[in-house]
């Protein structure tokens, strides 16, 4: 299937791609249009002499261009396949040209020759793992330290408390961050500078309490680590992961996988710092599993292909170790099929709770965990919350912006939302009305 | 648990060497679970982090408020797809501004209401300007309407209340509903309107006065005069001068009626034997007290004399359809017998004055003949004489001639001369034709293309090169898409002019592509 207008602009690496690369999708830019099985291809006359050669590989979707922009996919590429959405039928040629040609023959070499990678040898191997085990060593022992310097801290605050601690400003949280970076644990770096500034600028009422469980939390996590010989190999790896330690794709891959149809619930980008990460949830139509799939890119790089929210695909994901798995990645690229039945069978807030209490009991460091509700009815506008068939409130994750989105689109009636429980509210990510899934983060505009 | 969870925040918030060694233990299970013998500040954070996770796995939920009532079954038809995906893009800023305003339009037109997903964005855009509020409101929809009640800042695009809610809303409303209570009473009801306004009168704020005055334009009337009359003796100058509008444009009014007596004496045309007859002017006399209540010397008018100003306040009160009459003539024969005279730019600006006044409610036919006659002479005249003009005539000429079934608004396209695209005020003119209003009629769309073309081939390259960047999206943006999207197809463009035809073809492009999306089954 070929994507929508909005699909393909979700692709662009930043809004000024997407406004040019909608310009461009008029037919007087381009020439030599044409169509065959899954390639696109045309040229666009740009300021230079030559025009640009752009094609588009639809399954994937991938694209090349012969312009000089960084940007990936650049406005070329945008505009050819919006151009396609717009007017099919100006793509009437079949005869694929040479330098098409050569690009599809190309990419289909180097998938082969990544697949047939040489077996290194047993040396080799022998090297390498010592390398990797003297690295970690080391990273363990700074950890170590960073952790007990955290403590240390968590524990003079503690003797302080948090008014006393409020007028040092942001500065004071930067400064332990800053302690985090240097001992090698990125994430509770950003944990803490995120504490920092809820305390300072979220501006809600509870905004102390959640700083307090959100330190009891790391301080937890702290705990664990000092005592994580002790632990199930599983929650080890979750561990190891909330403090920094990334797995190797490979050894993701290398993990056996679990094949389904699987269905994109919700597709998000969110900036962190100097990164964007685009996280996808999908849920297995038979098996109904859950599955969070991350990506990352920086500056005005794209994010690497995958099918939108609201279309599935048969596949295979590889789930990264843990206690109660989630994240995972995909094996290869498919091709997105529409999402005709869908999101599958939605659960009531009782068995959501009972869920996420069975996953707190092996996973308790777990910070965000797919629920699936049907038939919420939103609440009027004053105190955003949305009701359950039985009468109850679910309270809504103050950062959630599209209130009276929800509201507008069910006008009353109830509606089918998708999104992330912390345990006290809910995240909407995605609504599923009337036959079609609406991604709020792409089809509501704030 | 609840104790325990206040008790330990509390703690956290002042800090451990504040509050003594005060942590109660927790109450079971969870006490058990905490380490024993470890110091207070672990503890603490120990009890927390447990607590916390207590708490998240095994939420009780709190019962909801009362649910709204949900929204009424639509009548209007859904949106098309595909003009939904263009909705989508133009919020998103992707395509270059201007066009929400024609979108909301077609949508009108097609009979159908705004994608729920999108209400929202619209009511807040709305809200903050508006000029969008008669163009959102009809394609709201039930839901838009059910919407807007639930969010006091949205309360425009409620309907207005009739019978006892509509005079409730009067007594007791902010002043924005009143003025809304007061523009919707007065379309139905303009004596019942107004013997509310007058009613209020005594207690009404004295700023609000003019402005609620104002709202009588609605269906202005010769019932109205006696009120407006007693406005000329207020005490403020804000509401005399309102009044003094109202009664210089309502047909037939003592006012005009004393103005007229006041010019008659003034004037005469004189027929010298050689050359052509002319106006002929005697300034007036200082204004005594009822020539100022009735509005002379009020405004000013650069460029002109004191006195000569206080012509042109006369002529702006009266009906200009008088003068034809009074010299035996068409609007043109008028302002032929005005150029000749020595106050030439007082006649202009005062008749160009008094056309717009009467051309404000539904301009009768003698109106239209001189909203016609002045633009065109306005093209041939003398560039003096021109600037007595006030542009926003033209304003006034799109809307009484953009349907272009009279093929008025053709000859002017035509009347144009042929040195045009050299002419800064022939550009000015085409600029301000832009502005004022899309939706030209096919008709004058093509002869806009056609005169166009023939310059691009005539002049190469294009004079004032930065002035045609700055007027082609414009004109773009007004005229016919249907029409230019054919046109261009087969446009030869020199290549010299290409740069600064590409914006221009893009929005006819643009145009024609969100025309089409509402031609697709829904």
């Amino acid at each position: 299937m070929t994507l929508d207008a909005n699909q393909i602009l979700a692709l662009a690496p930043d809004p000024a791609s997407a406004k040019a690369g909608s310009q461009l999708a008029v037919p007087r830019n381009w020439s030599n249009l044409g169509r065959k099985d899954l390639a696109l291809w045309g040229e666009c006359q740009g300021s230079g002499k030559t025009p640009y050669r752009t094609q588009i590989d639809l399954g994937d979707p991938a694209f090349k261009c012969s312009c000089p922009s960084r940007k990936f996919p650049c406005k070329h590429g945008l505009g050819l396949y919006l151009l396609l959405d717009a007017n099919p039928a100006l793509f009437n040629s079949e005869d694929v040209p040479d330098w098409v040609g050569d690009w599809l023959q190309s990419r289909q070499a180097r998938q082969e020759k990544k697949a047939a990678k040489p077996e290194p040898t047993a040396q080799d191997l022998e090297t390498a793992v010592a390398q990797a085990r003297k690295r970690e060593e080391k990273r363990e022992h700074k950890v170590d330290a960073g952790i007990r310097e955290l403590q240390t801290w968590l524990h003079d605050l503690a003797r302080e408390g948090l008014a006393p601690v409020r007028s040092r400003g942001q500065a004071f949280w930067d400064a332990i961050a800053a302690r985090m970076v240097d001992a090698q644990a990125a994430p509770l770096a950003r944990r803490l500078r995120r504490a920092g500034s809820m305390l300072y600028q979220s501006g809600l009422p509870d905004a102390e309490e959640r700083v307090g469980f959100e330190l009891a939390s790391i301080y937890l996590l702290a705990m664990a680590w000092q005592g994580i010989a002790g632990l199930p190999p599983a929650l080890q790896a979750d561990v190891r992961a909330l403090l920094g330690w990334t797995v190797n794709q490979d050894e993701v891959l290398g993990q056996p996988g679990v094949a389904d149809r699987w269905r994109i619930l919700s597709q998000t980008v969110t900036d962190e710092e100097r990164l964007r990460m685009r996280a996808t949830w999908l849920r297995g139509a038979t098996t109904g599993r859950w599955a969070l799939v991350l990506h990352y890119a920086a500056g005005t790089q794209g994010f690497e292909p995958m099918p939108v929210a609201g279309t599935e695909f048969d596949g295979v994901l590889h789930f990264y170790p843990g206690a109660w798995p989630l994240r995972a990645l995909p094996a290869q690229p498919a091709e997105a099929l529409p999402m005709l039945d869908g999101p599958g069978a939605a659960a009531g807030i009782d068995t959501l709770l009972d869920q996420y209490a069975d996953a707190l009991a092996v996973q308790p460091f777990l910070d965000r965990y797919p629920a699936l509700l049907a038939d919420l009815v939103p609440d009027g506008a004053e105190r955003p919350g949305l009701r359950d068939p039985h009468g109850h409130r679910i309270d809504l994750h103050p950062s959630f912006r599209h209130t009276l989105h929800l509201l507008a689109l069910g006008g009353g009636e109830p509606l089918t939302i998708f999104g992330e429980w912390d345990g006290r509210t809910l995240l909407p990510l995605s609504v599923w009305h009337e036959g079609r899934l609406y991604n709020i983060d792409t089809d509501f505009i704030s | 648990m609840s104790q325990d969870a206040r008790q330990l925040h509390q703690l956290l918030r002042i800090g451990s060497a504040r509050a003594g060694n005060a942590l109660a233990s927790l109450a079971e299970p969870l006490a058990a679970l905490l380490p024993a013998g470890s110091a207070i500040d672990a503890r603490l954070w120990q009890g927390l982090g447990a607590l916390d996770l207590w708490q998240r796995s095994g939420l009780l939920l709190p019962p909801a408020a009362a649910p709204l009532a949900p929204a009424p079954q639509e009548h209007l038809a859904a949106c098309p797809a595909r003009a939904e995906a263009w909705l989508s893009l133009l919020l998103r800023g992707v395509h270059p501004s201007n066009l929400m305003e024609e979108w909301l339009l077609r949508l009108q037109r097609h009979g159908a209401r705004l994608p729920a997903r999108f209400l929202p964005n619209l009511l807040e855009t709305a809200t903050r300007q508006p000029g969008f509020q008669p163009l959102v409101a009809p394609v709201l929809g039930e839901r838009g309407r059910w919407l807007a009640s639930l969010q006091p800042a949205w309360s425009w695009a409620l309907p207005q209340p009739e019978g006892a809610g509509r005079t409730q809303l009067w007594e007791t409303g902010t002043p924005e509903q009143r003025h809304a209570v007061l523009r919707a009473w007065r379309a139905d009801d303009p004596a019942a309107a107004r013997q509310a306004l007058m009613d209020a009168w005594k207690t009404e704020a004295p700023e609000q006065r003019a402005a609620l005055l104002g709202k009588l334009v609605i269906g202005l009337n010769l019932e109205d005069e006696d009120f407006l009359e007693s406005a000329l003796d207020d005490r403020r100058k804000e509401v005399r001068a309102e009044a003094q509008r109202l009664l210089a444009q309502l047909p037939g009014s003592s006012l005009s009626r004393r103005m007229l007596d006041r010019l008659l004496p003034l004037l005469r045309i004189e027929r010298p034997l050689l050359g052509a007859p002319r106006l002929v002017l005697e300034l007036p006399a200082e204004p005594d007290k009822a020539a100022s209540r009735d509005g002379i010397g009020a405004a000013s008018h650069p460029g002109l004399g004191k006195k000569a100003g206080w012509v042109v306040d006369m002529l702006a009160a009266v009906d200009p359809g008088t003068w034809p009459e009074q010299f035996g003539c068409t609007p043109r024969g008028c302002l032929a017998l005005a150029e000749k005279s020595e106050f030439a730019a007082v006649f202009v600006r005062g008749w160009t004055l008094a056309t717009m006044q009467y051309a404000a409610n539904d301009p009768t036919p003698g109106v239209r003949d001189w909203i016609r006659d002045l633009a065109l002479w306005w093209i041939g005249a003398a560039p003096p004489l021109r600037d007595a003009m006030p542009r926003f005539l033209f304003g006034a000429f799109i809307a009484a001639f953009r349907d272009g079934r009279d093929g008025v608004f053709t000859a002017l396209i035509d009347a144009l001369p042929g040195d045009w695209p050299t002419d800064a005020s022939m550009l000015g003119l085409l600029q301000t034709l832009a502005n004022d209003g899309s939706g030209w009629a096919p008709a004058p769309s093509m002869r806009l293309l056609q005169r166009l073309d023939t310059a691009q081939r005539q002049f190469s390259p294009l004079p004032h090169p930065w002035h045609f960047q700055q007027l082609l999206p414009g004109l773009a943006r007004a005229i016919d898409p249907v029409t230019a999207a054919a046109f261009i197809e087969h446009w030869q463009l020199d290549s010299e002019s290409r740069g600064e035809f590409n914006t221009f073809f893009d929005i006819v492009r643009i145009r024609h592509e969100m025309i089409l999306s509402f031609q697709e089954p829904a």
